[in-house]
């Protein structure tokens, strides 16, 4: 009798087991077959966010929660491109929606601009994504010095980054070289040093891992040796 | 007053107990505690991005406890009819609706309690630098339940659970998109949409009031008037509100 | 005062149903109820008992009529003060103990913070739930609750207590000590009001009964009154009368039972009592009992009843 009992719970747990276990080896095959079309769905469901100016309302108070699900997915958007085919085409488009939820993300315009303008290669994006930094976070100098930055480096349009270098040294907490960078620009010369320079900065100050990445490449890139 | 007191406690008890209280508690400390995970994928940015997940799951949590409990308060005591011997004493039907009313802020002041302690710990245990500030946010999260049990209470005295968790959901959404009336108002040039919209600004609960969180988390100042009248707010609208219920419940019969 | 329950033409209507169809429950019933007595109130199933004391216990409002308790509107909450109410199934707050249960009837019913513990203990007490001060309602068995429900009636010592079915689902026992408590209130100098469909009960302890029938008052009086003092019949059992006696018996009676050795003999009157001693003693049989009936409650309800019924035909 008590025999018959411990026999049925045993076969009752194997069978538990098995079946625990065929469902895991099922989900198992069906994610690694979904594995390639995951990747794509990620970008495709922020495309069809026209703007951040759709999506705001509709999350209503839990705005800064979505902007950090977001950024989250920025980063998981660079990661893959930068891994696979290096096209960046939906990366303005998030960050504007990313700065939309939340305006006062300054990493977001930081990191964004940053990897627009270098990796994407589009500078244009860059700096309208920091003029959006710069209206919603007027006394931020951060903003205006990558704006600067950028107009320098890139576009070598040295008397509009002289222009931002300048109002960025007058705002609060700035570097203190800040000035002299103005300085430099007006005077369009010393690409190389200054560059070098602000790299190394970035290079020491950033806790964003994928930004030392970027400031190591560059520095490498100007000929560097530490 | 006394009265008042012991409907108060009572309801704090019977909520205490509610398993959707247990539940919906336990959840919020899952997912404040999920913040770990986001720590390497957040590329430095992990203390705004946990600081929001903190903010904004308390303020969910609390919402779901005050819409879901709330709403079966005083239906529950009708259904059950343990409201008997408690109506057919010497206490105005009024009495026993504000009694009802905060005892359920009793109740969510207890959870925003625990949920704000653990909040706390766990930005300790990440090392994540937080000021006392984004305790302002809740507080304001606070008053904004303050509006929402009072919705829900009222609905609980005329209507089944269900609906009335569907009426305080859809309030609670409108609520915070008032603003877009207030817009319209002011976008249009017919006199009709002017008043229906500015109308419908005032008569609905402005619960955009009392977001602050954007500001907390990225230490902005926030002006004091504008968390003062913001709580004066709260509380003559959920009067009003407690007001209408008390006159409902005062006509029903048992 | 003297009159603790006045309703003036009291009526209840209801609206239900999809078209908001109006049922009268309760129409111009005219009741009052002295002070220091127990009222029974009677009536079958769905006659408008419960609907009538929500009314006097402010559950309900009425729809037309006035009704005075304690010499104030029932709608008016100072009214309950000197009200202790049971319901007729009571339900209560399962997860509170008694003591705490009490506690909150005692707060809400405004008893003196002082006064609350002792008068706590005192009920408990009476009721014998003492032992079970700390046990959740929800453990309770239908006695205990029904102690309970007795217990959170009077805790505020209220002048008039109102009972809805008091005895319902108790057993011998619990109704005899049911009925026994409410003797006990009586010498206590308060009032009692309290429906039921079980007669004998009514019967045993109320001074006056008013019976209602399709939300109608139909009779109200003093029980003496209204059974009358007149006998209704007499009983005669007899040993030792033979079967041709038994026949000569029966012609000069309503009815005859004849058992083994024993005969049942029914009487209308004293001469017919007479008549049957008479032959009794001549014959050497063997008087064993003999008992006059009166009319009881039952017989008097169920004669009413049938009355009404046949005046709607």
């Amino acid at each position: 009798m008590f025999r018959r009992i411990v026999l049925k719970r045993i076969l009752s747990i194997i069978l538990i087991v098995i079946g625990g276990s065929a469902i895991w080896l099922i989900q198992f095959n069906l994610d690694m077959s979904r594995h390639k079309v995951l990747s794509t769905r990620l970008v495709e469901e922020l495309m069809y966010f026209p703007s951040g100016k759709f999506l705001k309302p509709s999350v209503i108070e839990y705005q800064t929660a979505m902007s950090d699900l977001v950024w989250l997915r920025a980063i998981q958007y660079y990661g893959q491109h930068m891994m696979t085919d290096r096209k960046y085409e939906w990366l303005g488009h998030i960050f504007d929606i990313l700065t939309t939820l939340d305006g006062k993300f300054i990493g977001a315009y930081h990191f964004g601009s940053m990897i627009l303008a270098w990796d994407a290669h589009q500078s244009s994006e860059a700096l309208k994504l920091l003029s959006t930094g710069h209206a919603n976070n007027p006394l931020d100098w951060q903003l205006l010095f990558d704006a600067a930055f950028i107009n320098y480096m890139i576009r070598r349009d040295y008397t509009s980054a002289g222009y931002y270098f300048e109002i960025a040294s007058k705002l609060p907490g700035t570097w203190k070289i800040t000035q002299r960078w103005a300085a430099f620009s007006y005077a369009k010369g010393g690409a190389k040093e200054m560059a070098i320079e602000i790299w190394l900065s970035v290079y020491n100050t950033t806790e964003n891992r994928k930004l030392k990445e970027l400031a190591a490449r560059e520095l490498i890139r100007l000929g560097f040796s530490p | 007053m006394r009265k008042i007191a012991a409907v108060v406690l009572n309801t704090f008890r019977e909520a205490i107990r509610d398993k959707v209280f247990i539940t919906i508690i336990v959840f919020s400390i899952i997912i404040m505690g999920s913040g770990r995970i986001v720590k390497p994928l957040a590329l430095g940015e992990e203390g705004k991005v946990i600081k929001d997940i903190g903010l904004n799951s308390i303020t969910f949590f609390s919402v779901l406890i005050g819409i879901l409990v709330g709403g079966r308060l005083v239906y529950k005591e009708i259904e059950k009819k343990t409201i008997y011997l408690v109506i057919s004493r010497p206490i105005h039907r009024w009495q026993f609706i504000v009694g009802k009313h905060f005892g359920l802020l009793l109740v969510l002041f207890e959870s925003l309690l625990i949920m704000t302690g653990a909040f706390y710990v766990i930005l300790f245990l990440l090392k994540i630098q937080a000021n006392f500030y984004l305790l302002l946010s809740i507080l304001m999260t606070f008053f904004q339940l303050w509006i929402i049990t009072a919705i829900a209470i009222l609905l609980s005295t005329f209507t089944t659970p269900i609906t009335s968790a569907i009426f305080a959901f859809a309030l609670y959404f409108i609520g915070h998109l008032t603003g877009d009336l207030k817009a319209l108002a002011a976008m249009s040039k017919s006199v009709q949409v002017k008043f229906v919209c500015n109308a419908l600004y005032y008569l609905l609960p402005n619960l955009s009031n009392f977001d602050i969180k954007n500001q907390v988390v990225h230490n902005v100042i926030i002006e004091p008037n504008v968390i003062f009248f913001a709580i004066g707010y709260a509380i003559v609208y959920s009067a009003v509100i407690i007001f209408i219920a008390s006159l409902i419940f005062q006509r029903k019969d048992f | 005062m003297s009159r603790v329950i006045i309703t003036e033409n009291l009526t209840k209507d209801y609206r239900t149903g999809f078209r908001l169809q109006k049922i009268r429950a309760i129409e111009n019933l005219n009741l009052e109820v002295e002070a220091r007595e127990i009222f029974g109130f009677l009536g079958p199933n769905g006659a408008g008992k419960t609907t009538t004391i929500k009314i006097l216990v402010g559950l309900s409002e009425p729809t037309s009529g006035k009704v005075l308790v304690m010499g104030k509107p029932s709608t008016d909450v100072d009214s309950k003060k000197q009200i202790g109410f049971l319901p007729e199934s009571p339900y209560f707050y399962e997860y509170l103990n008694a003591q705490e249960y009490l506690r909150l009837c005692a707060q809400v019913s405004g008893v003196e913070r002082e006064r609350i513990g002792p008068q706590i203990e005192k009920m408990l007490n009476m009721v014998r739930l003492e032992r079970f001060t700390k046990l959740p309602i929800k453990g309770y068995s239908r006695g205990m609750l029904q102690r309970l429900g007795i217990a959170q009636a009077l805790i505020h010592n209220p002048e008039l207590v109102i009972l809805d079915e008091p005895m319902g689902g108790l057993d011998p026992i619990g109704r005899r000590e049911f009925r026994d408590i409410i003797l006990n209130l009586k010498t206590q100098g308060k009032t009692i009001f309290f429906s039921s469909h079980i007669l004998a009960d009514v019967e045993m302890i109320c001074d006056r009964v008013g019976i209602i029938l399709n939300g109608k008052l139909i009779n109200i009086g003093r029980l003496e009154e209204m059974l009358g003092s007149e006998i209704e019949n007499f009983e005669i059992v007899v040993k030792g009368l033979d079967r041709k006696m038994v026949k000569v018996v029966e012609r000069m009676s309503d009815s005859v039972i004849a058992g083994d050795d024993k005969v049942l003999i029914e009487v209308k009157n004293e001469e017919e009592v007479e008549r049957i001693m008479a032959i009794i003693r001549e014959v050497g049989a063997k008087l064993l009992s003999l008992q006059p009936r009166r009319k009881t409650l039952e017989d008097h309800f169920i004669t009413q009843i049938e009355k009404e019924r046949l005046k709607q035909i």
